[in-house]
């Protein structure tokens, strides 16, 4: 086997991409290959960045699903409410707004990456009294629930964030008997452990 | 056939102001953290090791008004994802030469393989003893000079070898790489596939060693 050529310059980012999703043309192929032989720092990437790249993360079906279940929700909440005006008209107290969906509360903070994640906050909606927070892991499932009157609530040590790990949370106003609106779900990702105060 | 940049970095190269940058990168670090962080774990094993690397991949990522990202040419040559990969797994290397000086050690189980790893002359000349090849040290001057044909006479064949061949072989004899990671490193459907790859190659190693009057490569 050929010795390791050390004189020879690497190979650039993009050509150990280009090799590993098999784009380049036959000659720079050839070209990359023989550098390959020879060179056992650039072999060693090639087989790490192939390895890597067909084990990542795929992108939750999640992202995807979470929009439509917004939109069922709003297409069921819409008839439900629809259908209560037709038959309580008489016993609402508020018919100035029958017609009108209610706003759902925006979340304000965390979204994205943060460095912390003391409180989650959101935008008021009107003539609420009552919120509802939930928070959910990357997999969904719900690791934390708390209802407050207002539109911020710290989030209590007794919950762990693991940094580098996305999490989701949505707030909810309560609009009438058992009924919410709710914020679309909202993914942070804590960018380092920083244990809370 | 060129690629589209992908959204979120297109989006973050084409941010005008400060805020737009910032909303633009959240956005992008959103996107990309899982992937940022499957290869931060792949290089550096432990947890907080790993997040002290992504935390920096991203720092040297926005670093000099994304100059790293601005490298990244949509000409149809390779995925966003790949050349992603690629380049974070530098700055990993990078962060850890930094933080210890001195490059990664093989996992115990790689060491241990490689001390076992048979030698292609081992398989082209089965005759030859390996401890011949690599340590003539107390041997006779016959096996010294038997031992260095064998070895002149494989150089030759290899060279007469396509490119990708002889990376096959390299990948498998001198790396003693499994063949499933050479199957996806070379672009072959199945592991099966490689080893009827390598099969056909010795077989063409041998004839090739045959024709050059090694028949019989006992020392």
């Amino acid at each position: 086997m050929p010795a390791d050529d050390m004189a020879a310059p690497h190979l650039e980012a993009g050509e150990v991409a280009a090799y590993i999703d098999r784009r380049l043309a036959p000659a720079e192929r050839d070209r990359v290959e023989k550098h390959l032989s020879a060179c056992h720092e650039c072999r060693g990437e090639v087989i790490e960045v192939a390895h890597v790249a067909r084990t990542l993360p795929r992108r939750r079906r999640w992202h995807w699903l979470a929009p439509a279940v917004a939109a069922a929700a709003v297409i069921l909440f819409i008839v439900a409410t629809s259908k209560g005006i037709q038959q309580f008209t008489p016993d609402t107290g508020h018919r100035g707004e029958q017609g009108t969906a209610p706003v759902a509360p925006v979340p304000v903070a965390p979204a994205g990456p943060v460095a912390t994640v003391d409180t989650l906050l959101w935008s008021s909606v009107p003539h609420t009294n009552r919120y509802r927070v939930r928070l959910f892991d990357a997999d969904g499932a719900m690791i934390w629930q708390t209802q407050t009157r207002d539109t911020a609530v710290a989030l209590p040590t007794s919950v762990r964030v693991n940094p580098g790990v996305p999490y989701y949370w949505r707030a909810e106003a309560r609009v009438g008997v058992e009924r919410w609106v709710e914020s679309p779900l909202t993914e942070f990702t804590l960018l380092a452990y920083r244990p809370r105060q | 056939m060129a690629d589209a940049l992908p959204a979120e970095l297109s989006r973050l190269l084409g941010a005008g102001d400060a805020p737009a940058r910032d909303e633009a990168w959240a956005g992008f670090v959103r996107s990309y953290s899982p992937l940022l962080i499957h290869v931060t774990r792949f290089v550096c094993r432990s947890h907080d090791a790993a997040m002290d690397a992504y935390a920096f991949v991203l720092e040297q990522l926005r670093q000099d008004d994304l100059r790293r990202l601005r490298a990244y040419v949509a000409d149809g040559r390779s995925k966003f994802t790949t050349w992603l990969v690629v380049v974070a797994r530098r700055l990993c290397l990078d962060h850890y030469r930094q933080r210890y000086g001195r490059v990664r050690e093989a996992p115990a189980d790689q060491l241990e393989t490689r001390l076992a790893r048979r030698r292609l002359a081992d398989l082209v000349a089965d005759d030859v003893d390996p401890a011949s090849l690599s340590q003539p040290v107390g041997t006779s001057p016959d096996t010294e000079m038997r031992a260095g044909e064998l070895r002149a006479a494989l150089r030759t064949v290899l060279a007469e070898l396509p490119s990708r061949d002889r990376l096959l072989l390299t990948f498998r004899f001198e790396d003693d790489l499994p063949v499933r990671d050479i199957a996806h490193a070379l672009g072959f459907p199945t592991p099966f596939h490689v080893y009827r790859r390598l099969n056909r190659l010795l077989e063409v190693l041998r004839r090739s060693l045959a024709r050059r009057g090694v028949e019989d490569a006992s020392p």
